[in-house]
């Protein structure tokens, strides 16, 4: 069984570009961050589903369907222009996920701006398939 | 590995000669509209479940447009506005949100509507497919 939240971790902080933006403890797992103490850029990854068996052959199946909701939460500071910035790293991980993973893109919510907390936010959400033990 | 496929569209005009443009669009909406419908049922009875200390009331909503086009597709829609302004909370509940405090929310029922669209996925196609043969 593969870890494929950490696949995505991986392929994340592995990309030079968003890594400019982004500091690696603010990539996260489940946990959302208050949005008080937001003072940068936050990743969230947040598996919505458990693996799914899918493509039978042989009485067995060959794949896992993964379901996976990525957040971007960007401070709007003084020297960022956070509606910019958010857009430009929603693009880095659409192709990030379809590249490296090949995973697809199902879904997401209108981008929005949180005024009480300075906050841009958009969520993605992202849907691959596995083979057990490869291809 | 590449499959072309052929006599789509002369199928397509063989039918409209034989049936006329009005009753296959008449065969399409049907089918539509019985696949929007289980797949809304699938929806209903996931938000149901995973309503946990809510009342149903965003379940309930859930309901199926009449067929529209888009462009040259013709569709359904499942949407929350049956006139109950729940609609306007449901992305909130799928979605995640953050509360007045700046807590983030994780509702129970985060990710229960497009869960169910995976799931209903090959229902729809199976009930569209057997409404069409049932009438083509």
């Amino acid at each position: 069984m593969e870890d494929i939240t950490m696949k995505i971790y991986e392929a994340i902080t592995g990309n030079s570009e968003i890594m400019q933006y982004v500091d690696k403890n603010n990539i996260k797992f489940f946990d959302y961050p208050n949005a008080n103490e937001i003072t940068d850029t936050v990743i969230v990854i947040d598996p919505l589903d458990t693996p799914t068996p899918s493509d039978y052959a042989d009485n067995d199946n060959m794949t896992f369907e993964y379901f996976y909701q990525i957040d971007v939460f960007v401070k709007q500071k003084p020297g960022i222009n956070g509606r910019v910035l958010s857009d430009k790293l929603v693009f880095l991980l659409q192709r990030i996920m379809w590249i490296e993973l090949g995973y697809n893109e199902t879904g997401g919510i209108n981008p929005e701006y949180i005024k009480d907390f300075n906050l841009y936010h958009q969520a993605k959400r992202f849907e691959g398939k596995e083979y057990i033990g490869g291809i | 590995m590449k499959a072309t496929l052929r006599g789509e569209k002369e199928l397509q005009k063989e039918l409209e000669r034989r049936l006329g443009k009005r009753k296959m669009l008449n065969i399409t909406d049907t089918a539509l509209i019985a696949g929007g419908e289980k797949i809304a049922s699938i929806i209903e009875n996931d938000m149901y479940s995973a309503k946990g200390r809510g009342t149903g009331k965003s379940a309930r909503a859930t309901s199926v447009s009449k067929p529209e086009w888009l462009g040259k597709t013709r569709m359904v829609k499942i949407h929350w506005n049956d006139g109950s302004g729940r609609f306007r909370i449901i992305h909130l509940n799928e979605y995640g949100h953050f509360d007045k405090a700046g807590k983030w929310v994780n509702p129970t029922s985060k990710g229960v509507i497009e869960n169910a669209m995976r799931k209903g996925r090959e229902t729809y196609f199976a009930t569209v497919k057997s409404e069409l043969a049932k009438r083509v």
